[in-house]
């Protein structure tokens, strides 16, 4: 009989256990942490929105084609427009809508259903009926350098691009 | 041979039906759902904290969270992303539903005895959308014109009773089982619901005035629902109705007379205890102007 072969099977087992139970810890730690970082940036997300929809008012009171949003934040996240047909996030309500959300892992320009369920968890939406469709961009400070949102009226429609 | 420290194939099976269990304690806890009821919990909890007239309104903000509803008559859902999913089989479980929905509402906003709006100067119209409803295209199989009106709901409403409880969900949310004939007692036509909008459970109440003229209440209220006109009843329990007046034409939405054509019932109100309006729950259009026009200043609820 083999003692020492044995006793390392119960030792590995021991082993896989605390392996069980560290990762479950680890998993539960990181989404709680990843839970309160990301709710802090919806609401940064929310307040650049509210800078948007203030901008548009703005425009359309004062007659102005064009109005700019400096340093929006979250930096990192991603700015969407979700124009019809396409499905939208549900507090779109099946309007068109400006969204600022968190970029999902498995986006590649065409995975729109990953996209859809992370703003739909991680980011905020403006409903903006005159959007006009744009290329998703992303808000990043640029080094140091003035970043940022720029509207433009266009006729009837609302363009959005990145500064 | 049993060597010291060595398991036996008793205590390996013994830890995989452990761990096995634990598995499937923790799918079943999931399945269960209990974060929706958790959240209506804390929504209930921050309301009553908000109504304590002892905790400043800054310490006790609330904590309410907008449901996003898809009713199926299938298990899919092709306009959400990610809803809470009901699924129904016929007319009358749909209505179940929505009755669900509202009540819900009600309950978690305090039933109308929680004054959440707090007090301002100029009091102002603060709804809260408990959740937002959307009808999966399934639902033509049970409606095929892909509509119903909001009359058949209000039948379901005065007859089906509200969970365990001898009352009806009517008498329950509105005090009322009379809200049909009280609203075709002013000529009000019942809107249709059409599958293919989306819709709020709306409730919500006026802030309470917190300067010195008293009077000035029902000035706040006056001006708050602008184009929409509220209608007090005598002989029905102080229910009393909103009204809006019908959308003709988009671009001419003015205010009306009673009972004109085109006179909408919208939801209804009540004088609450602190001496206030509080809306009723009730389904309104998302993008509508009859929603719109409530003008609510302020929602209690974030997406």
């Amino acid at each position: 009989m083999n003692q020492k072969g044995n006793l390392m099977t119960s030792t590995v087992l021991k082993m896989v256990i605390a392996v069980i139970c560290i990762a479950f810890l680890v998993y539960f730690l990181s989404a709680l942490y990843y839970s309160k970082i990301n709710s802090q940036k919806s609401i940064e997300a929310r307040s650049s929105l509210d800078q948007v929809r203030l901008g548009i008012i703005n425009m359309e009171q004062n007659s102005v084609a064009e109005f700019e949003i400096f340093d929006p934040s979250p930096v990192g996240w991603m700015v969407f427009g979700f124009v019809s047909p396409e499905l939208k996030p549900n507090s779109c309500s099946g309007e068109n809508c400006l969204c600022i959300c968190k970029k999902s892992a498995g986006f590649l320009g065409n995975n729109l259903d990953k996209q859809l369920g992370a703003c739909v968890e991680k980011g905020a939406c403006e409903i903006i009926g005159n959007l006009q469709d744009f290329v998703e961009f992303e808000l990043d400070s640029s080094g140091g350098a003035f970043s940022g949102i720029r509207l433009k009226s266009v006729g009837e429609n609302l363009e959005v691009e990145k500064i | 041979m049993n060597k010291k420290g060595e398991l036996t194939t008793q205590q390996i099976v013994m830890l995989i039906i452990l761990i096995a269990s634990f598995a499937v304690i923790l799918f079943f806890i999931f399945r269960l759902g209990l974060g929706e009821e958790q959240e209506r919990e804390v929504c209930h909890n921050s309301v009553l904290m908000k109504g304590n007239a002892l905790i400043p309104d800054e310490a006790a903000p609330l904590n309410c969270k907008k449901q996003y509803v898809c009713i199926s008559a299938d298990k899919t859902c092709e306009g959400m992303t990610d809803p809470v999913l009901k699924k129904v089989k016929t007319k009358n479980e749909t209505f179940e539903a929505l009755a669900e929905e509202m009540a819900d509402c009600w309950w978690m906003f305090g039933e109308g005895n929680v004054n959440y709006a707090g007090k301002e100067i100029r009091p102002q119209l603060h709804c809260a959308l408990c959740s937002q409803i959307y009808f999966d295209n399934s639902m033509s199989k049970i409606f095929a014109e892909g509509k119903f009106s909001e009359e058949e709901l209000y039948d379901y409403l005065a007859i089906e009773e509200y969970g365990s409880s001898k009352e009806s969900y009517s008498m329950y949310m509105y005090g009322s089982n009379e809200i049909k004939q009280l609203a075709q007692n002013f000529n009000l036509d019942f809107r249709d619901i059409r599958m293919e909008e989306y819709y709020y459970v709306l409730t919500g109440m006026t802030s309470v005035f917190g300067g010195k003229e008293v009077d000035a209440i029902g000035g706040g209220i006056g001006l708050i629902v602008g184009t929409a006109l509220t209608y007090a009843t005598g002989g029905t329990g102080g229910v009393a109705l909103k009204l809006v007046k019908g959308v003709l034409s988009k671009k001419a939405f003015v205010g009306g007379v009673v009972g004109s054509t085109g006179a909408h019932f919208i939801a209804p109100i009540f004088k609450n205890r602190f001496g206030t309006e509080t809306i009723r729950p009730s389904l309104i259009e998302v993008n509508s102007d009859e929603f719109k026009n409530l003008n609510c200043k302020e929602l209690a609820t974030y997406a």
